[in-house]
């Protein structure tokens, strides 16, 4: 269960799971990597137990975000 | 991408049945938050649960391996071999920070946590329960965006212990 911990209290709200994209509350999933943005990026729980799809997933989102910081890059050295 | 902004703490209570589930559920959660930065795991016996956790890195550095192998899509590939390399250069210590501080694993006993931690760290894992005293030392260098992963249900009654540190940290940075 993963609950977020503000200034004034420990919230519940809902996000996205980057492994199905369903809409879920914090306490189903858990922190994975960060986005481009430096935001946390969850991914259900129940994804854990398949170890092959937890792993090819978040190497897939760590792809794709390392190649669109590197368009940025390319984008903002050609302007 | 819908978080609440400003600075927080993400507290995630996992099951923790018997150890050989607790290792197998840290060591596949361990690549990603590496990815961030240095991790602390607070266990009673570090060097045991070390050894435990690197026998499984290598099982799941082979799978990956695997993955890469039976794959030809172009993403996924370069995907895996980055997640491959990043897990091949992991360090594990039960060394304190000062005497290993290019590690990126840090594996403490509670009677080490005032031995010196990390600067910064986005992650403490904790494997095993702590004392009021002790979680306030283990969380002090936790990054205000950090995660506290605990091991059974205990976590929940310490919010108030981890409120406090959190407010405190809030209040050193404003300062």
């Amino acid at each position: 269960m993963t609950a977020l911990y503000n200034h004034t209290a420990r919230t519940h709200i809902t996000v996205t799971c980057i492994i199905c994209f369903h809409f879920v509350s914090i306490q189903d999933v858990t922190a994975g990597s960060l986005y481009a943005d430096g935001q946390q990026a969850f991914a259900c729980n129940a994804h854990l137990a398949d170890r092959a799809r937890w792993i090819t997933a978040w190497a897939l989102f760590d792809q794709r975000l390392e190649e669109q910081s590197q368009m940025r890059a390319l984008i903002r050295n050609a302007s | 991408m819908n978080n609440s902004p400003g600075p927080h703490w993400y507290i995630d209570s996992r099951p923790a049945a018997s150890t050989e589930q607790m290792s197998l559920d840290l060591t596949r959660h361990l690549p990603r938050r590496l990815a961030i930065s240095p991790v602390v795991v607070v266990t009673d016996r570090p060097a045991v649960l070390l050894s435990v956790v690197r026998k499984r890195w290598t099982a799941i550095t082979r799978e990956v391996a695997r993955q890469f192998a039976s794959t030809l899509d172009r993403q996924k590939k370069a995907g895996l071999q980055r997640e491959l390399d990043h897990m091949r250069n992991c360090r594990f210590t039960v060394q304190p920070f000062t005497e290993h501080p290019t590690a990126d694993c840090f594996f403490v006993s509670p009677e080490e946590l005032c031995l010196g931690l990390a600067p910064c760290y986005s992650t403490l894992y904790l494997a095993s329960r702590l004392s009021d005293v002790d979680l306030c030392i283990a969380v002090q260098n936790l990054s205000l965006n950090g995660l506290i992963v605990g091991y059974g249900d205990w976590l929940t009654g310490y919010e108030e212990s981890l409120r406090a540190a959190f407010m405190g940290r809030i209040k050193d940075i404003r300062i």
